[in-house]
C-alpha cells in the first residue's frame, strides 16, 4: 500500500513540476504574448525560438562531450589525463560544428518579401573584441604550448610530459608538464576550435534573412545574441586549454624548484616563476568557468526582446556590433 | 532595402536589376558600395540564385557595378545621375502630386514627352 502511495505521490509531484515547466515555457514563449499581432511579430518569435534551440542544443552537446571526457579520463587512466585535458576543446568544437552543419529553417512568405543589400559577414555581428579574444588565447595557447614544447623532458617511458630543473650533478624532475605529449594534441583542438567557430559565425551570418522590413530588428538581434553565444562558448574552451595548461606547467617547475632546494641545490628563480604560472592558470580557468555561465545565460535569455515593439520596431534600438 | 513581388507581371529578376539600377541611379547606393553576395541575396528573397546572378549579369553589362572574386560586387564610381535632373525629376514629382497623378500616369507622360521630342 506504501508503495501505491509513494508511487502516486511521485506521479502527482512530476505532474506538478511538468506542469510548472509547461507553464513556465508557455509564458516565455514570445509568439504566445505577441499572437495575432501580424506577421512580422510571428516571424520574430519564430526565429528567436530557433536561435534559442539552436543554442541551448549547442551548449547541451557541448555538456555531454565535456562529460564523456571526464568519463573517459576516469575509465582510462593509462591516458594519463589527456581525454580531460582535450575535453573542453573537443566538446566545444563539436557542439559548433554541430551549430555550423544543422540545416537552418527558411521563413516561407506569401507576399513581397524585403531584403537588405548590406552584405553579411562571420564579423558582421559581434564587436571587434568578442572576436579578438578568442583570437588572442588561441594564439596565446599555440604559443604557450610551444614553450612548453622546447622545455619539456620525457619521463620514464620517454613521453614529453615531464619538466626537469638540474643544478650541478642535481637533477629534479616533476610532471605532468604539458610537453608535446599533451601539447600536440592540445594544438590541433585549437586549430579544429577555430575553423568550427568561424564555420559557426558564417552559418549564423547565411541564415536567409526574415522576409518582412519591420521584422529587421529581431532579424539582427537573434544573430547578435547567437554570435555572442558562439564566441563565449569558444572563450570558455580556449580559456580551459590555456588555463590548464598553465596551471599544470607552473605546479611542475615549482615541484621540481622545490625538490632542488631541499637537495641543496638553487633553483630560486624558477620556483616564483612557477606560482605565478600556477596562479595566472588558476586564474584562467575561473574566467573560464564565468565565461562559460555568461554563456548559458545569453543562450537562455536569447528567447525574446523584452517587448514586442523590441521585437517588430526598426525605431527600437539593435544591440550593436 | 529591396522589395520583389512573385505575383507581379514583372519578372523578379527585372524587378531586382531595376530596384538596384534606381538605387545607384538616385545615390542610394554610393559609389564602391559593397552589394550583398548573389547567395544572401537570393536566400534572403526567397529566389533561386540565378535569378540574382542574371539580374546582377545586367547590372554589370550595364556599367552600374563590378565584380572581383577579392572585392565582391560594387556599385561602379560616377553612376549618379546629374544633380540638375534629379532636381528637375523631384520638381516634377511634386507637381504630378499636386495633380493627383499616379506613377504610372507620370512615367507614361515622360515616355510620351521623349517620343515626341525625339
Amino acid at each position: 500500500m506504501s508503495v501505491v502511495v509513494l508511487l502516486g505521490a511521485a506521479i502527482v509531484l512530476a505532474a506538478a513540476v511538468g506542469l510548472i515547466l509547461l507553464v513556465r515555457e508557455l509564458a516565455s514563449r514570445p509568439s504566445d504574448r505577441i499572437d495575432g499581432e501580424g506577421e512580422a511579430d510571428g516571424l520574430a518569435a519564430r526565429a528567436y525560438r530557433r536561435a534559442r534551440s539552436r543554442a541551448l542544443l549547442c551548449l547541451g552537446a557541448a555538456l555531454a562531450v565535456l562529460v564523456g571526457g571526464m568519463a573517459l579520463h576516469s575509465a582510462r587512466p593509462e591516458l594519463l589525463g589527456l581525454p580531460l585535458a582535450l575535453a573542453p576543446g573537443v566538446a566545444a568544437a563539436t557542439a559548433l560544428l554541430g551549430f555550423a552543419v544543422l540545416p537552418s529553417a527558411v521563413e516561407p512568405s506569401s507576399g513581397p518579401v524585403s531584403a537588405a543589400l548590406t552584405p553579411r559577414t562571420a564579423w558582421s555581428f559581434g564587436r571587434r573584441r568578442a572576436f579578438a579574444l578568442p583570437a588572442t588565447l588561441a594564439a596565446a595557447s599555440l604559443a604557450f604550448l610551444g614553450w612548453a614544447a622546447l622545455v619539456a623532458d620525457p619521463d620514464d617511458q620517454g613521453r614529453m610530459r615531464s619538466f626537469s630543473i638540474t643544478d650541478g650533478a642535481t637533477t629534479a624532475s616533476s610532471g605532468p608538464f604539458p610537453g608535446s605529449f599533451y601539447g600536440l594534441p592540445l594544438a590541433v583542438v585549437t586549430v579544429l576550435l577555430a575553423g568550427s567557430t568561424y564555420l559557426a559565425l558564417r552559418r549564423i551570418a547565411s541564415t536567409a534573412a526574415l522576409p518582412v522590413p519591420l521584422a529587421s530588428v529581431a532579424d539582427r538581434h537573434w544573430r547578435t545574441g547567437s554570435t555572442r553565444v558562439v564566441t563565449q562558448l569558444a572563450t570558455t574552451a580556449l580559456l580551459g586549454h590555456l588555463g590548464g595548461a598553465a596551471a599544470f606547467a607552473g605546479l611542475a617547475v615549482r615541484s621540481a624548484a622545490t625538490t632542488i632546494s631541499m637537495n641543496g641545490g638553487n633553483a630560486s628563480r624558477m620556483a616564483p616563476t612557477g606560482t605565478v604560472l600556477a596562479v595566472v592558470g588558476g586564474a584562467l580557468l575561473v574566467a573560464g568557468v564565468g565565461t562559460a555561465v555568461l554563456g548559458v545565460g545569453n543562450a537562455l535569455t536569447l528567447r525574446s526582446a523584452s517587448s514586442s515593439r523590441d521585437v517588430v520596431s526598426p525605431l527600437a534600438s539593435a544591440p550593436r556590433p | 532595402m529591396i522589395t520583389v513581388d512573385d505575383a507581379s507581371a514583372v519578372p523578379v529578376f527585372e524587378q531586382i536589376r531595376s530596384a538596384l539600377s534606381d538605387q545607384i541611379r538616385s545615390g542610394e547606393l554610393g559609389d564602391g558600395q559593397r552589394l550583398p553576395s548573389i547567395r544572401q541575396l537570393a536566400g534572403d528573397l526567397r529566389v533561386a540564385a540565378g535569378t540574382v546572378a542574371r539580374a546582377y549579369t545586367e547590372l554589370e553589362a550595364a556599367g552600374l557595378i563590378e565584380s572581383s572574386r577579392t572585392h565582391g560586387t560594387r556599385v561602379r564610381a560616377d553612376q549618379v545621375l546629374d544633380d540638375d535632373l534629379r532636381r528637375a525629376a523631384a520638381r516634377f514629382i511634386q507637381t504630378a502630386r499636386r495633380s493627383s497623378t499616379g506613377l504610372a500616369d507620370a512615367v507614361g507622360l515622360i515616355r510620351a514627352e521623349w517620343a515626341r521630342t525625339s
